[in-house]
């Protein structure tokens, strides 16, 4: 992935950091599918698709993966992985059907789609807790949802 | 969603209800053609006539385009006075019989004290001074008289053009517009897009009204996507987004304004 410059990343608009709680849903729902189809293959993140995958991350996690180590279990002893959002995003980086997991004495080999399984199952820990800081941050809500504004006529006294 | 709603009454709040330590308020309704701005002013002037009976409303009519202020709810007006200013050469022309001119009930004046002393109380004042800019220096005016008055503006990108932003003659108007809250003056105006006004004046903007189609300000916190995702409703009213201070709420406007068929007017400015 291409770095931004200074300048670039002054250029963009504010309002696109905002995410608010229907497009973390979508994203996360979208990023639920991806992991499925890699995981139904064994495939890896190709290169054309790493920067979407990292945008869908971000936008799905809200940075909530940063706090959830990630673990890989083995006859009882656990390897660890690195936080959720570190561990999906080195994952993007891996573009072999098969991944070497070693840790002093021990040495593995998995398929690809095993991780995926894991990252997916570790979701549903990190994805209601990015869907209340969609709803911290921002209190858009769904379209359509008449209940939520206030309704004024001009008749009635507001007290 | 209880947030959006009690924001929302609590800025309605501030623009309608008086407090003298709040002060007035400088209030922009922006959203695309035909997304309710001109009935979210008729609803707030609706409002003030019916609560605030001590105010004097004034109300910025557009020249050559069907007058807003016979405009109906439920087949119900708003009380309104004319005024036209001596030498302006406002004429009226019925729009129903090929701009044929028409003689309406109007009082004529001769400066802005002569028709702020003799504008009723209670009533929406349409005044038309022949030149959209003179409301400029009216609004100047109206910052000296000391007492709560409400002004509604149609169309304000005619009154500040943003061609007009480094121009001597606006540098005036924008020292008032800041005084517009010290002063008990309710400043509300609408416009298609913001970006039409002179840019000094948009920071001065104190509520924001999000109608459907409208382009939030760069610094706003309510992004683009809500703005579309508000909800359109012949039946039920638009919904908007209403914003002060970062706070934002949502609102409805529950009262849908028609135009009345048969008063369809327009204001001309013969000179």
């Amino acid at each position: 992935m291409r770095h931004l410059r200074k300048d670039e990343i002054d250029d963009i608009p504010h309002y696109q950091f905002r995410r608010t709680f229907e497009d973390t849903l979508r994203n996360q729902t979208k990023l639920k599918i991806f992991i499925k189809g890699k995981i139904k293959k064994n495939y890896p993140v190709f290169i054309f698709e790493e920067d979407s995958f990292e945008g869908l991350i971000a936008r799905s996690f809200l940075s909530q993966g940063n706090w959830r180590q990630m673990y890989y279990e083995d006859n009882g002893g656990k390897i660890p992985l690195g936080p959720a959002h570190t561990f999906a995003i080195s994952l993007s980086k891996v573009k072999s059907y098969k991944v070497d997991i070693h840790r002093f004495s021990f040495k593995k080999q998995v398929d690809i789609a095993e991780l995926w399984q894991l990252l997916l199952d570790e979701l549903s820990f990190i994805f209601p807790g990015a869907l209340e800081e969609a709803l911290r941050i921002s209190g858009e809500g769904e379209s359509g949802v008449s209940s939520s504004g206030y309704s004024f006529d001009g008749d009635r006294k507001i007290d | 969603m209880k947030r959006l709603k009690e924001e929302s009454k609590a800025i309605l709040k501030k623009i309608l209800v008086h407090d003298e330590d709040l002060g007035g308020s400088f209030v922009s309704v922006t959203g695309s053609p035909g997304s309710s701005k001109t009935s979210v002013m008729l609803t707030m002037m609706r409002y003030l006539t019916k609560y605030q009976p001590k105010d004097k409303i004034f109300m910025s009519e557009t020249y050559r385009a069907p007058l807003q202020c016979f405009n109906e709810c439920n087949g119900e007006g708003l009380p309104i006075k004319l005024w036209v200013q001596e030498g302006s050469g406002v004429i009226f022309r019925d729009r129903n019989k090929r701009l044929k001119k028409i003689t309406l009930p109007h009082e004529t004046f001769k400066d802005f004290k002569d028709l702020y002393y003799r504008a009723p109380r209670g009533v929406v004042n349409v005044v038309f001074f022949g030149d959209r800019e003179q409301w400029r220096d009216f609004m100047g005016y109206l910052t000296g008289v000391g007492e709560w008055v409400d002004v509604f503006v149609e169309e304000f990108q005619e009154i500040c053009p943003l061609l007009s932003s480094l121009s001597k003659k606006l540098k005036p108007f924008i020292d008032t517009a800041k005084d517009f809250r010290k002063c008990r003056m309710n400043v509300v105006f609408n416009t298609q897009s913001i970006v039409e006004i002179a840019w000094p004046l948009v920071r001065k903007i104190q509520i924001n009204i999000y109608l459907p189609g409208a382009q939030p300000l760069k610094w706003s916190r309510i992004q683009q996507k809500a703005i579309d995702n508000l909800e359109k409703s012949p039946s039920k009213g638009n919904e908007s987004y209403i914003e002060h201070l970062g706070n934002f709420g949502k609102t409805r406007w529950e009262k849908i304004w028609k135009p009345n068929k048969e008063k369809s007017y327009e204001a001309f400015a013969e000179r």
